[in-house]
């Protein structure tokens, strides 16, 4: 699939006018239609934008991924990604709290801590691993 | 000292195989106890890769280094 069926399918599947796009993602309606006409393509910039709206890859707006995202969770997109080698995150946890405890374990100088643990592995379980090695006090957040 | 030392636990809970953790010098390897013995081994593996690669002395983010421990076990 072209990046122009690409945008006009995401656009009418959310019911959307190229006026309502256009002004969501700061550009001009006549843009949004050259696009899907296929003659012109968005800056660098301005695919980042429709990626960022539709929580879509760039790839995907590219036409080169067919997993269809509006099943995906952006977590589950972001596993397939990694599976595939296309992310350019080198962030094994998916969880952003959960980058901070492991990161703040693995450099405390009393016990450092690296785990095998599944990335969606949730903070809560984290700290309480913190927690059982005596690391993390009651009150300590 | 540099001991190495593993042992298997029933605490540790659910989205956690195993970790490693230092110890004035040594290394305490954990590893749920409910594994099979091949996911067992495979966890054994993925510690010990990390004390092998001094992962435990690098500056390298933690999820960096579960990023690259995990491509490689």
């Amino acid at each position: 699939m072209e990046f122009k069926d690409r945008i006009y399918n995401l656009r009418t599947e959310r019911k959307m006018t190229q006026e309502q796009l256009a002004s969501a993602i700061h550009t001009s309606r006549s843009a949004v239609a050259s696009w899907e006409q296929g003659k012109r393509r968005p800056t660098y910039e301005m695919m980042e934008a429709l990626s960022d709206y539709f929580n879509v890859s760039i790839q995907y707006l590219n036409g080169k991924d067919d997993v269809t995202p509006a099943l995906l969770s952006d977590e589950e997109r972001k596993i397939i990604e990694r599976y595939r080698g296309n992310s350019d995150d080198e962030q094994y946890y998916l969880d952003k709290k959960t980058q901070q405890y492991t990161e703040f374990l693995s450099k405390n100088p009393g016990h450092r801590v690296l785990f095998d643990a599944s990335m969606k592995v949730s903070a809560k379980d984290v700290k309480k691993v913190a927690k059982m090695l005596g690391i993390f006090g009651d009150d300590n957040g | 000292m540099d001991r190495v030392i593993v042992r298997k636990v029933s605490c540790l809970p659910g989205g956690i195989k195993g970790l490693t953790f230092t110890d004035e010098g040594d290394y305490i390897i954990l590893i749920r106890d409910d594994l099979s013995r091949e996911d067992a081994m495979r966890v054994y593996l993925h510690e010990m890769s990390h004390i092998q690669n001094y992962d435990f002395e690098s500056p390298e983010e933690a999820g960096r280094i579960e990023a690259r421990t995990h491509r490689n076990t």
